[in-house]
């Protein structure tokens, strides 16, 4: 278990070193090309980078992870609220990026009593943090599986009228970091920490994909 | 229906004087007058501009005719121009 926390804890921070290095070309290129997409981009990354370092952080810290609710105290539930607002916001601002752009131009509640059963269901203000952790962990969940779909969608459209290697790159990311979400989704529903790294290394990949992609079109500038 | 194509932006203008240069080393103004695709005056413009910037230098043959080379500033700004629009086009933007 310890073991499994400290993998989360290494993938959800070089996820957050990958997304902090997308979000500084994304500054980079802005500059030059003076783009509200790529701000946003920019934007978006720095958010989900800084939301990824914490998590990273307070995993290898606390040695919890979303699966360890039952085991939250005050300090944990107030970290991890700072963590998934902070990516909830990210996936808002690519959303809201991307949606400028475009148009600009009941397992749930079995968990939670399992988990509430889990705890002997003895110390109130415990269980108002499970509730309190779940909940909000699991609309986040929710509310970035649905912005992130939003951004696929546009991926997929961008991709389909560019036919650009590199577009397809950056929506594989996107796609690998959806899928992952869905994931930990799952896993928090579970309760499952198997479950959870699956997760968390699905989002990896995604971000290995984002990295591919600064490589190659830093690449071409190289010529 | 065929899509009217867009107009080119201030920056691709740029970037495609600063490639002819780059590419045909001492250049005469009619060769990037026909290269770049553009009228007189707005290559009158844009090259006076890249001048004032420094990325291209105005130079002078015994026959006093002008030529344009590319200063080290104006390949910098190729490069950085070029890992740009690449970048960009990942997430489907265009010059």
């Amino acid at each position: 278990m310890i073991l499994g926390v400290e993998l989360n804890s290494l993938l959800n921070l070089m996820s957050a070193a990958v997304a902090l290095l997308v979000s500084y070309y994304a500054y980079k290129s802005n500059r030059l090309l003076g783009s509200s997409l790529l701000r946003y981009i920019s934007a978006g990354f720095l958010l989900l980078g800084v939301g990824l370092a914490v998590d990273g952080f307070s995993q290898a810290l606390l040695g919890l992870t979303p699966v360890d609710v039952t085991r939250f105290s005050g300090l944990e539930a107030l970290v991890f609220t700072v963590d998934i607002v902070l990516q909830v916001v990210a996936y808002f601002v690519f959303a809201w990026g991307y949606a400028l752009g475009a148009f600009g131009r009941t397992r749930q509640l079995e968990s939670m009593s399992a988990a509430a059963a889990a705890l002997g269901a003895t110390n109130i203000r415990v269980i108002r943090i499970l509730v309190f952790s779940l909940t909000l962990y699991l609309f986040a969940q929710l509310g970035i599986i649905v912005l992130m779909l939003f951004v696929v969608v546009q991926g997929v459209f961008i991709y389909s009228k560019s036919g650009s290697t590199l577009a397809l790159t950056v929506l594989s990311g996107f796609i690998l970091i959806l899928v992952a979400h869905g994931i930990l989704f799952l896993s928090v529903i579970y309760l499952s920490a198997d479950v959870y790294i699956v997760g968390t290394l699905i989002q990896f990949l995604g971000f290995l994909s984002l990295l591919y992609f600064i490589y190659r079109s830093s690449r071409i500038g190289a010529a | 229906m065929v899509q009217p194509e867009k107009p080119r932006s201030a920056l691709r203008i740029y970037l495609d004087i600063l490639e002819t240069v780059h590419q045909e080393g001492n250049t005469k103004p009619t060769r990037i007058l026909y290269r770049a695709n553009l009228s007189h005056d707005r290559l009158i413009r844009y090259i006076s501009d890249l001048v004032t910037r420094g990325l291209l230098e105005e130079k002078q043959d015994e026959e006093t005719n002008r030529y344009y080379v590319l200063t080290p500033a104006g390949m910098n700004f190729i490069n950085e121009l070029r890992r740009a629009e690449a970048f960009a086009a990942g997430f489907g933007i265009s010059l």
